[in-house]
This record gives structure tokens, sequence and C-alpha cells, in this order.
């Protein structure tokens, strides 16, 4: 499938939203000093971004990703193509107050400590004092380095280089946050919290775009994706659409009885053959057996380090005007009952990527199963998170669960 | 903020009622500090104000000769108490009434303090408890247009001591002045003492800040670039000309406040020392080194159209044409005529005239000086050669007659007495030759009469400002390499244009001899003319470039008590910071512009 063509598939969707971000034709070429080429980091690409989506801009290194993120941001200019930004040049210094940019290093002046940092960046975007000094407050609070203020940012650790940086790309409450590898060198907490962060600010109609090799960082919060490869786009579109493995199905319940199990394997074996059974125990991810581990361990020790963030600063969250919640249920429904992609418009990507490993039923194996195992209290608590089935659209209880969870994590409802 | 409203800090008083702090700048604490300080009882700082005065008037202020240096330094001080009071009253204000146990309740708009304090007492006020504001760090005076410009300034400030470069300058500064003194050899008089002091400490201060100067030009930009720091700040709504005059602003801010240390360091060092001298040697100084001195003499004879008549003349000899061309002749008719006017052959004088002009009446009153130096065609042992000077209207009484043998190749300094012009306003000299070998008294520094002009303490803060102004040049040409250069290369590439700046001397030969090969010793023709069709053009252009910076010289004056005029320095900063800076300016900032900042990164 060609890039141009899903443009106008998986534009038509969204159509009548602002675009923020179009791209038409982009190619970059580096060249030697005698004008040479030596590398096309970028070949002819073409996408758009939407106001208030999460956009990620996925690939291996090298594929071409912070080339596109440094040529919309004014830092490379293109060798061929167009770029608009809010309707303007990248280059416009106007334009330029409604963007935040997190470099996928720190590029932060190592003389200067946290506060001063902000405060000089407060000041390119002509804040007022009390201003700047109240966001930056916010901020350093934000981003979990009040114990760490004063300390100069070249003696900051990596993870708290990325905090401080993540800070400065959001002192102006921009419209539309750029942020190249948010999650490299942070630990957990801190990834979560940034992707609690992303989802906070798309909340409030902000644009995000993410650029990221990190496959779960784009997977928890985009909307839509471009996968590069070879500075060309492979693949575009929503995750629903490029995800949904339409060959299967999973159905979720609480542990049940050897009896049952065998009357429902029963039913399914009589449409389906023994061999494209699969039955086994859902697992939590890794990141939220950690964040469980942590969150126990937090009520008992001390640490010198970065801490985990507070809430999200009151001005990026609307100034203290709580989310309401039928937004945050459309939002929550609109993830979790998206309508079913095309089959024209369904992802490039191989399926055999995101299938299950098959497996055949294995009698002891079920014996096993059947039996309720002894569980930790998180898994307990993930245990006991509602049913998910992925045809039908979730029960309204199961919603507003759901929702709770999500505002808890992003400080907006307690 | 609404029309007439102005910004109060709200603070409760336990034991019942409100007071109210104005946010911002508080100019009765900048405009009397002492007075107001005194008056709202903040008494350390009107304590130190106080004691600062006291030495200043009661120890300096008597010295005869600090006089008029402690008034302009107390202005100076005056300025920088002024905006610290200003920039600090109200949050002083707002620290002694929590320290009294007031409760800060909130930042409220009113009219005044008073309709601030009712709006919080009847509970009709938004109240914006955001205490930063009543701090010394939220007060400022730059206008918002100027914030980023004056940020990316106050970075290269906070670099600079973060570094602790500016400690570091100030202390090989203050070693110039205070070592110097100890190791430089004089002549014995304390004449020579300070115009050598003088001359190697300002000299010194000047290539040590120079130096600097260039390289950390070069460094903050093209370093920025290298460790991308320049990507986060090029991403923020700030022009990339601003990013370029905010980092040559600092640059000049931070040479400005060393230059204006070291400076000062140097000026009450040798007053001090002056102080302690017998009262003739005093006067000495005062009347020859520690005074601006304005200068007046013969006006240049028109060289060239003199040589553009003989010249058209003997081309049009066959003979001449024939074996000489035109540039060669015009080149060796140009200097038969000077000769003319600086040869004093044995037995024979030279009378000068100078016009007084509309000066006439006020020097008629003023004690005068005659500076004079020759070289001789041919030295002796002891370079020593008799002559007599004749000074005044000849045949009169009041002609001053100086009889004695001269030391070649260096300047002489006679004082005259007052009324020494002829009715018409026009001083005579004559100098007759009484040795036996030729004397040369060139155009330029011949012959010269001296008169005071004004203070030395003005014209020492013009010299150190036309210094000034070439380090706010080089600041420029650092940044210009800087700006599409890496940091090396842009360091090596800024040492050579100050190089060809330093050799303008050579520029100026290979300009008037029209060669730079030189010429053949036996024709007198150009060695080869096809590198001269070349490169004499390229070195005029230069020369021109390189005085437009090279045609002050601010350490020779202040050395030799002449004065350097508002005129001059105007001059100066126009030329050497307008017109040179602003040339390297321009062409830094457009490469700055078109310039990919992500390039070295993102290649790699």
């Amino acid at each position: 499938m060609t890039t141009s063509t899903q443009t106008q598939q998986t534009g038509g969707a969204n159509s009548a939203a602002e675009t923020v971000v179009a791209v038409r034709g982009l190619s970059k070429v580096f060249k030697d000093f005698w004008g040479r080429p030596k590398a096309r980091a970028v070949d002819n690409v073409d996408f758009e971004v939407r106001k208030g989506e999460v956009f990620g801009l996925l690939g291996p290194n090298g594929s071409g990703k912070s080339t596109t993120v440094k040529m919309l941001l004014g830092l490379l200019n293109p060798t061929k193509g167009h770029i608009e930004v809010f309707g303007h040049s990248p280059r416009h210094v106007a334009t330029k107050a409604r963007i935040g940019y997190l470099p996928e290093e720190s590029y932060l002046y190592r003389y200067l400590d946290s506060a001063e940092t902000l405060e000089f960046f407060g000041n390119l975007f002509q804040l007022g004092s009390s201003e700047r000094q109240k966001r930056a407050e916010q901020l350093i609070d934000m981003v979990g380095l009040s114990n760490a203020r004063t300390r100069l940012v070249g003696e900051f650790s990596k993870g708290m280089q990325r905090r401080i940086g993540l800070a400065q790309a959001l002192i102006n409450d921009p419209d539309l946050v750029i942020l190249d590898e948010p999650t490299a060198g942070l630990d957990p907490i801190g990834c979560r919290e940034v992707k609690d962060l992303i989802v906070a600010l798309a909340k409030r109609g902000k644009t995000v775009i993410l650029s990221s090799h990190l496959l779960a960082d784009v997977e928890d919060v985009c909307d839509r994706v471009v996968i590069y490869y070879g500075g060309k786009i492979q693949a575009y579109g929503t995750l629903q659409e490029l995800l949904t493995n339409r060959d299967s199905m999973r159905i979720t319940t609480p542990p049940l009885s050897r009896e049952t199990t065998e009357k429902v394997l029963a039913i399914i074996r009589q449409d389906v053959n023994e061999d494209k059974i699969r039955i086994d125990n859902p697992t939590q991810n890794l990141e939220s057996y950690f964040l469980g581990v942590v969150q126990r361990a937090r009520q008992s020790a001390e640490t010198s380090g970065a801490t985990s963030g507070g809430k999200v600063a009151a001005y990026l969250a609307g100034e203290g005007e709580a989310p309401s919640p039928e937004a945050q249920t459309a939002r929550l429904l609109e993830r979790l009952t998206a309508p079913a992609a095309t089959e024209e418009s369904a992802s490039a990507i191989p399926t055999q990527g995101t299938k299950p490993a098959e497996s055949s039923v294995d009698v002891s194996r079920l014996d096993l199963l059947t039996k309720s195992p002894p569980v930790s209290p998180v898994q307990a608590a993930s245990a006991t998170t509602s049913p998910i089935v992925s045809s039908p659209a979730p029960s309204a209880e199961e919603v507003a669960k759901a929702n709770d969870k999500l505002s808890s994590l992003l400080g907006g409802k307690k | 903020m609404a029309e007439g409203k102005h910004k109060f800090g709200v603070f409760e008083d336990p034991a019942g009622g409100f007071r109210a702090v104005p946010v911002g700048f508080n100019w009765a604490a900048a405009l009397i500090p002492w007075i107001w300080a005194v008056a709202k009882g903040h008494w350390g700082p009107a304590l130190v104000l106080v004691v600062l005065d006291l030495i200043l008037a009661l120890v300096l202020f008597p010295i005869a000769d600090l006089q008029s240096s402690v008034t302009v330094f107390r202005a100076v001080l005056a300025v920088g108490v002024g905006y610290y009071f200003g920039t600090h009253g109200n949050p002083w204000q707002a620290d002694r009434l929590e320290a009294r146990g007031f409760k800060f309740r909130g930042v409220i708009e009113a009219l005044s303090a008073g309709s601030s304090v009712d709006l919080v007492r009847t509970g009709n006020a938004t109240l914006v408890r955001h205490r930063a504001l009543l701090s010394a760090s939220a007060v400022t005076l730059v206008p918002k247009s100027l914030q980023p410009i004056a940020a990316i300034a106050a970075l290269t400030w906070k670099a600079a001591f973060r570094f602790r470069l500016f400690w570091v300058l100030l202390f090989l500064l203050m070693v110039t002045v205070t070592v110097l003194p100890a190791v430089i050899k004089d002549d014995g008089t304390p004449r020579g003492f300070v115009q050598i002091m003088l001359t190697y400490t300002l000299s010194l201060m000047t290539v040590l800040l120079g130096f600097s100067t260039l390289w950390l030009a070069c460094g903050t930009l093209a370093r920025d670039i290298e460790e991308c720091q320049m990507q986060v700040v090029a991403t923020k709504p700030v022009a990339r000309w601003q990013i370029w005059m905010g980092k040559w602003i600092g640059l000049s801010l931070l040479n400005l406040a060393l230059l204006s240390i070291a400076g000062a360091s140097v000026y009450f060092f040798l007053l001090y020392r002056a102080s302690g001298l017998p009262a003739e040697q005093r006067a000495v100084l005062n009347n020859e080194i520690f005074v601006a001195r304005g200068s007046l003499k013969e006006p240049m004879p028109d060289l060239k159209g003199d040589v553009d008549r003989i010249v058209a003349e003997r081309m049009k000899l066959p003979e001449v044409a024939a074996s000489v061309d035109r540039a060669t002749l015009r080149m060796m008719t140009e200097n038969q005529i000077k000769a003319r006017h600086q040869v004093v052959m044995p037995g024979f004088l030279r009378q000068w005239k100078i016009d007084l002009g509309f000066l006439q009446d006020r020097l008629n009153k003023e004690q005068l000086f005659v500076r004079f130096k020759f070289f001789a065609a041919q030295t002796n042992e002891a370079n020593l050669y008799r002559g007599v000077l004749k000074i005044g209207p000849s045949e009169t009484p009041r002609v001053q007659k100086f009889d004695r043998t001269f030391a070649a190749e260096t300047f002489h300094e006679i004082p005259l007495p007052m009324g020494m012009a002829d009715e018409k306003g026009v001083l005579t000299a004559e100098f007759h030759n009484l040795s036996d070998t030729t004397m040369i008294f060139q155009l330029e520094d011949g012959y010269e009469l001296l008169y005071r002009e004004s203070g030395f303490g003005p014209n020492f803060v013009r010299g150190l400002t036309v210094i000034f102004c070439w380090l706010v040049l080089l600041a420029a040409v650092g940044l210009a390499a800087g700006s599409f250069l890496s940091f090396p290369v842009a360091a090596l590439v800024s040492v050579a244009v100050l190089l060809v700046g330093l050799s303008g001397g050579t520029l100026q030969s290979v300009v008037e001899e029209g060669t730079v090969l030189g010429a053949d010793h036996d024709t007198g023709k150009p060695i080869n003319k096809s590198v001269d069709a070349v490169m004499v053009p390229i070195f005029r252009g230069l020369l021109v470039v390189v005085n437009v910076a090279r045609d002050f010289s601010p350490v020779d004056s202040l050395s030799s008590g002449r004065s350097i005029t508002w005129l001059s320095m105007g001059t100066a900063v126009v030329q050497i910071i307008g017109l040179a800076g602003g040339m390297f300016a321009v062409v830094g900032i457009y490469a700055f512009h078109r310039r990919e900042l992500a390039r070295t990164q993102a290649a790699s």
C-alpha cells in the first residue's frame, strides 16, 4: 500500500479536525562538503497531524524519525517537499510560541539549575515574572525534581535530565508538543508518568507528536502512528487499524471450574479445530507489576534521587478546571470501542507479528489452569478487573472503573 | 493590567489590620536610597551606604588629585546603588513585615495601597497567592520585547561566573595592574613611570581581554551549536538575530564590567602613587600626563596637488616616460616633495607657524607646551644634536630661545610662558640646525603645540571607551566566525582576522609602495606586476576596513596626556561598533540564520 493512499484512507475519519502539521513530499538528503549526496535520511514522506491527537513516529534507529522532527522544528531544511506547522513555515518565529519540544538527549545548559533553566526558557517565551515562577514551581513539582531544585543540570542523572527537559518543553503550555524519545533514560515510574502526561495533554486538546522506537510507549498513548524504515513510511494509520488481529478472539473470565471450562471448550470445538484453540492465564505486563511493587515500597522507604512526580501542573491541566467526566468517558469509550477497520484500510504490518503463540490445548495444563493459584495483591487487583471481551462494547460499570483509574493517574479526580 | 492600577502584596497583621506593599520597582528607594532606607527602618542597607559614602568623603575626597575622580566614581556608584535599592526595596518591605509576624494574603490589583487594603478588608478582592512576585528577581526594568535578548545576554554572564572565567580574568587583570609596576623599567622619573605604567597596563589589559573575548565569542555560539543546546533555544519563539545579538550584548557587557574594574584600579593606583610625590613632580604630572591636552599643528601641505602637477610635467618628457612607469614616478616624486617639508640640513632652519584660531584668547592666557621630535640622518654615539629653538614673536623681548643639544628620536616637551602668540594669533617657532647632520622633522608628529583641554578622569573614561569599542568588535568577529564554523576553526579564523588587523602597518606600506613583493633595486620596478595587480587592491580594501578600527590610539593618547575628545570617542563608537562591528554582525547573523542547527548531530 502506498503512503499517499494511506493518507487519503486514514484522513477520512477526522477530516473536519484542524490540521496542525502537514507534511507533503518531504525528503532530506545529507550531503558532504562538496555537495555530493551522502545519505537520504527521509524519502518522500507525507502525513498530517490533527489537533488533539497523539501521533507516533515509530521506527528503528536511523530510520528518519528524528530528522523528520528536526525539519518540523526548522532545525534542518528539507531538501524537497513542504512542511506547515499551524499553517506556517517551521521557521516562523511566532508559531514557535505554540510548540514545546523535548529533544532525544538532554540539550540543556549544564551550568544552570532546574529553576534557572525554566526561568531562562520562560524568558524566551516572554512570560511575566510571576507566571514564569508559578509555572516553574508547578513543573518542577510535576516532574519530581522538587528535591533537586538548586542542583546544576550537569550534575543530574540521565533520567533527571529527561525530567527537567520535559519541564522546559511544557513551560509555555504548548498547543503542539513534540517529544523525541521522551522515556529514554527514565525509570518505569517516570515512563508511566510521562505517558500519563501525554494522555493528559491530549485530553486538553493539545497535539502531541511522539517519536520513539519503544513500541510500548507508542502503543500506550498514540492515536495514530507512522512507521518509518529507511527514511520511508512503511505503515500509517490508527493503532486500532494496525494492531487488531481479526483472525482470532480472546475471552477473559475469572477462574472457572474444570467442568465449566470443558463445556466451553466443547462448544468451541464444534466450530474451531483443536489446534486453533489456546487457553492460558492472562498475565499483567511488567510495568504494572513494577509500579505496584514500588507503590508499596514507597510507603516505607525514602530516596534522595528523583521522586515520583506530583500531579500534572495546574496550568497544563487547565488551571484547576477538572476534566469533565463526560469527556473522560467519551475518550475511554472511543479507545475501547473504536469502529473496526475495514479490510482495505488494515495495516501493512504482517499479522503474525502480533499473533499470540499458537498452542493446542494440553489436558494437564488445563488441570493447572482450572485450579485457583495463590496471587499477589497486585495480581489480584489486576485479575479483578472486568473481563474483557474483544467484540462487544464494555458495560457502563466497566467504563466507569477504567475511567476512575485514568483520572487518578492524571491527578485530575481523586 | 487595568489602566492606572498597580499590583500590591497584601499582608495581614495578626493583631488586626492589613498592610500593602507595591509590587515592582521602587523609585523612591532608587532615587534617595539611604533616606528611604532610614525612613523605612532598613538599618542594615542604610548603614552600608553611609559607611561607603564616609570612606569616599572623608578618606579619598580630601586627596586633592582624587576629588574629580571620586566625584565621577560616586556618580557611577549612585546609579548602581539606585538600581539595587529599586529592585530590592519592595521585597525588603515584604520580608520585614513577615519577620514581624504579618501573614501574606496575596497580590491584588488596585489603584493605590489604601484601596488594595480596603478591597481585601471588604472581601471584594481576587487575591493571587504568589509570594514570589515580591522577590527581587521578579523585578525588572527590561521591556517585554527585549526579554529574550536580555535572557540570552544574562546566560552569557551566568556561564562566565559558573565556569569561574570572570574571576580568573579579573585576577589576571589585577595581577597586571599590581605586578607590572614592580617589574617594569622606566627612566627613573615619575613622568616616565606613569607613562610606561599606563602604556603597559592598558595594552596588556586590551590584549588579555581581546583574546579572551575572541575565545569566548567563538565558543559561546559554536559550542552551543555543537553541544546542541542551540537546538532547544532555536525552537523557542526567539529569532536567530535575537540569539546572536543577545550573545553579543552579553559578551560586551562582560567586557565592560571587567574593563571598568581593571581601569578603575589602574586609575586610582596611579593617582594614589602620584599623591605621595613632591609638589613640583606632581605639577609636572598634572601638566603633562594627568591631563587631556589638545594639539595644534601646522596645516598639512597639499602634497597631492603638488605631486600630481610635477608628475604630469615629468611624464611629458619622453626619456622619463620611457624609463619609469607612472606609479613609480609618483612614489618617488611624493618622497621628494615630502623631504622638502621635513628635512633640515646642517646650518639651515625650519619654521612653523601655528594659527591659534578661535582659541587665541583662551590659549594666550594658558600655559602651552611645545612638543617635537626629530630623526638624525647620521647618528652619533651620544645621539645628541645641537640646535636652537626660538618660539614667539621674533624681534620682541617675548621670544623664547632654547640653545642646547637635543636627543634624536625622542619627544621633547618645552613649557612656554603665557601670551606667546602675535596679535594675529599665530605662534611662530624656528629650529636652527647647528649639528653636522641633517635632521628630519616628520609632518605627522615633528612639531606641535599642546594645550589643556580637560581633566584626566573624563579623558581616561573616553580612552577606556575606545578600548571597549575594540572589544565589542572582537566579540562580533568571534561570533561571526562561530556562526558558521566549528569552535577550533572559528578560533583560528578569528585570530587570523586579528593578526590582519594588527598588521595594519604592513598593509599600509604595501599600499603606499604599490607592490607586495617589492621593487628591483636596480631598476626600481616591481618584481612581479601580475601579483601586485591582484594583491594591492585586496590589501587596499583590507586597509580601509582595518583603518576603521585602527584610526584610534587611546593608549598613546592617555600616556602622553593627549585629549581624546568626545567627538573622537563618538566617532570610534560609530566606526568601530557601528561600521566594523555591524559588518561582522550582518555576516554572522546571516550565516547563523542560514545554518542548519541540527546538522552536525543529524549527519553523524
